[in-house]
């Protein structure tokens, strides 16, 4: 009895310390912020960057331009473009509004970012915004990092990692950014600036041979079942 | 590991091999022994000492000796085939809520879906065990709910993750199939230890998903999207449960001298009546203290098994592989903490009788209550965390082995009832503390852990109320002059009485006058001998 509690015991020990050193390896997470970390965005509004979108859907350029609503609707005349990941991309093109000139001294870089909507952040706190950006899930894709601080350009082909959701892309001017994107306590944010809105729909993941095994193997289980009950109760019964 | 019960009471009845007759405990009444004797073939040689009943007085782990070791294996092994399959989709959130764009309400509700299919499925499965045995009771679970684990590959929507998760729960009722068929292999003195070993080897099934849902998932990833990766995941449960399926059916049996078909056909075993049997368990308030106990026990491990992973996560920022990883942790103890609560149990009856049994697995109950209480507390200290985890996982799944060393003895003609109803009263109570707790964004995690604790501590303190005549309670003594067959033929009417059904369980309330405790039994033993060496009581 003591030898096998204490073979379990140890299994489960490794266990705890294999999770242990993934943890130790892995990037922490900005739990506690403070510092230039801390920059909300109330304290860089209002947005200084205008930043436009056009889309490639399906190898054609889209006429429709994206939504200034994140609910698009006959009513409101607009209708949103509707993207499919891995498939088509976007073309961003940012630049300085011209009432805000003097950041193009800044020595900055800017960073574009795909945000969800947030009526795509609705009951859905793995998405939720913050107030202080480093802490914000608002917007987990980097499209782009260290470009030109005054305009330039970008494209973004959403990844199969991008979920089904309404989209916006925000671009950030950053102080002493790092290419990865991630905001440390010498880069942070000083301006901002958001596009409008276009839906982007995760790739499909039900391919047509997957349809077909699960069905199959559906059907195993209980027409097995049932012929041995068969014959073995209704049989014995009759016996 | 060899676990057995012997003392100076179990010399009269202690067989091993075939030296006598090894009836069923559904018997026969009526015929005398003699001629049931000419009538049924030779009983088993078994390799295991047993009592008058058949059932196995010992226990050994690195056994799969047929009838007992093997059935107690292939029993562990399915319950724990269905927990994996439950809990599959749980470490894979992260993932799932993504592709099918689900919300945190749509996912509680799966969760809630979960384990809400099997409250009934857990109280029809009773009376199903009582009618054609826990084999037939496995396999028809396993093999009809393989069906909607292979159907979660092609979900696409949340409505559809809520119907597919809640027909998967179905297979929860394994459970009741579980502890019954142990119940019905090992004896009184050792079946509180039975019941946990097998209840925390298959419950541990929950903490096995956490790690190898995730790691199948992004091995598969290598090849395919992640997207699909998860769908593909779910094959290997699916076939885990055919498989498993096929092995109940095809190596175990029901009872220590075969199968329910084959000994109703014999005329060896009597036929049941649902209704009445029901009605025993439901009348009996010791069900029902039980329910409430297992329900703020057990429930509050579903509610751990659904949540935990997802809290970690979003607490502390932990990767899903890391999240998965630490929550098994909670799961995997079910390995060590159920049959320490289960032997624990045997071990203080052997001493301390029922009364021991009740005042143990009150204490792990509460202590464990406790526990998660400070889950909650620790909300900012990682390493205090997982402390609370591993104790909380501890004393929790320890009282939950516990319960069930004390659910055998409520009932032996409606144990399959009992069973069942304990079983889903388990259930009831995890959808209470999720839809409580866990659904909307009202409460934090964090408060919600210790709301669960405090709802815990206070519901198992009903475990004081139990009181059995011949062997007492916590809180009050035995009445003297009663006895366990007073206790379980009561269960039957005076008209069955009289055409002698009752009998069926005269050898087993023979055998847990164990549970009154060697003390007790000494000291019953050295007064009769007192009376008779004075001349009373001969002819």
């Amino acid at each position: 009895m003591v030898r096998a509690l204490a073979i379990a015991a140890v299994a489960i020990l490794a266990c705890v310390g294999q999770a242990a050193a993934q943890t130790m390896t892995a990037a922490p997470a900005p739990k506690n912020v403070t510092g230039a970390m801390a920059t909300t965005l109330n304290s860089i509004k209002p947005p200084k960057l205008a930043v436009g979108v056009k889309f490639m859907i399906d190898g054609v350029m889209s006429t429709n331009p994206a939504c200034p609503n994140q609910t698009a609707s006959a009513a409101n005349g607009c209708t949103m473009n509707k993207l499919v990941a891995h498939r088509d991309s976007i073309t961003i093109d940012y630049s300085i509004l011209p009432a805000f000139a003097e950041m193009a001294n800044l020595t900055a870089k800017v960073m574009l970012k795909g945000c969800y909507a947030n009526s795509s952040q609705t009951d859905r706190p793995w998405r939720k915004s913050s107030p202080i950006i480093a802490k914000s899930k608002k917007c987990p894709f980097l499209i782009k990092g260290g470009l030109d601080p005054v305009e330039g350009t970008a494209v973004w082909k959403p990844s199969e990692e991008v979920p089904t959701a309404t989209y916006q892309v925000r671009a950030y001017v950053v102080r002493n950014a790092t290419m990865n994107g991630t905001l440390t306590a010498t880069t942070y944010p000083v301006a901002y600036g958001d596009s409008f809105y276009f839906d982007i729909h995760g790739i499909d993941s039900r391919p047509t041979s997957m349809k077909v095994a699960a069905s199959l193997c559906a059907c195993i289980g209980p027409i097995m079942f049932l012929v041995y009950f068969s014959l073995t109760y209704l049989r014995k019964k009759n016996v | 590991m060899e676990l057995d019960s012997r003392s100076s009471l179990d010399d009269d009845f202690s067989v091993r091999g075939g030296s006598r007759r090894s009836a069923s405990i559904h018997g026969s009444p009526r015929a005398p022994l003699e001629e049931q004797q000419a009538e049924q073939p030779q009983p088993a040689q078994y390799r295991l000492l047993v009592d008058s009943e058949g059932k196995a007085k010992q226990i050994k782990l690195y056994s799969v000796a047929p009838p007992h070791m093997l059935a107690f294996w292939v029993n562990a092994i399915a319950f724990a085939t269905a927990f994996l399959a439950t809990f599959a989709a749980a470490p894979l959130i992260s993932i799932i809520r993504d592709d099918l764009n689900l919300t945190k309400t749509t996912i509680s509700v799966a969760s809630i879906a979960s384990i809400t299919g099997t409250c009934f499925a857990r109280i029809v499965m009773g009376s199903f065990c009582d009618m054609f045995g826990p084999r037939l009771g496995h396999a028809m679970l396993l093999s009809l709910t393989s069906a909607p684990t292979f159907l979660m590959a092609v979900v696409d929507s949340g409505a559809g993750f809520v119907i597919v998760r809640c027909c998967i729960g179905f297979n929860l009722a394994c459970f009741v199939c579980c502890q019954y068929w142990t119940a019905i292999m090992f004896s009184p003195t050792v079946v509180g230890t039975a019941n946990a070993l097998a209840g925390g080897i298959g419950n541990s099934g929950g903490g096995w998903t956490q790690i190898i849902m995730p790691y199948l998932t992004l091995a598969i990833a290598n090849n395919v999207p992640e997207y699909q990766a998860w769908r593909w995941a779910f094959f290997v449960p699916g076939a885990a449960m055919i498989i498993i399926s096929v092995l109940v059916l095809s190596v175990a049996q029901d009872l220590p001298d075969g199968n329910y078909v084959d000994l109703k056909r014999r005329g060896n075993k009597a036929k049941s009546n649902p209704k009445r049997e029901m009605w025993v368990a439901l009348r009996n308030y010791r069900t029902w203290v039980l329910v409430a106990c297992y329900g703020f026990s057990f429930g509050v491990e579903l509610t751990i098994n659904n949540n935990l992973a997802s809290y970690l996560s979003s607490q502390f920022g932990k990767s899903i592989l890391a999240a998965g990883n630490f929550t098994s942790v909670f799961g995997l103890a079910n390995l060590v903490a159920r049959p320490i609560g289960g032997f624990m149990s045997d071990f203080l009856a052997k001493h301390a009788g029922m009364r021991g049994r009740l005042f143990w697995m009150w204490a792990c109950l509460a202590v464990g209550a406790a526990f998660c209480i400070g889950l909650g507390v620790s909300q900012d200290s990682f390493p205090i965390t997982m402390v609370m985890i591993v104790f909380f996982a501890f004393f929790m799944q320890a009282g939950c082995g516990a319960v069930f060393g004390v659910v055998p003895f409520v009932s032996r003609r409606a144990l399959g009832v009992v069973c069942g109803a304990v079983g889903a009263g388990g259930n009831f109570g995890g959808i209470i503390l999720q839809a409580a707790f866990f659904t909307g964004e009202g409460v934090t995690a964090q408060d919600s852990y210790k709301y669960m604790g405090i709802v815990s501590l206070g519901v198992t303190a009903s475990a004081w109320l139990i009181w059995f005549p011949m062997w007492g309670g916590m809180g009050r003594s035995p009445c003297e002059d009663a006895s366990e067959q007073d206790y379980y033929y009561a269960d039957w009417t005076e008209d069955e009485q009289a055409e002698g059904l009752h009998l069926a369980v005269s050898k087993f309330a023979n055998e847990s006058r164990s549970q009154r405790g060697i003390a007790r039994l000494k000291a019953e033993a050295q007064a009769q001998a007192k009376f008779e060496s004075r001349g009373y009581g001969q002819a």
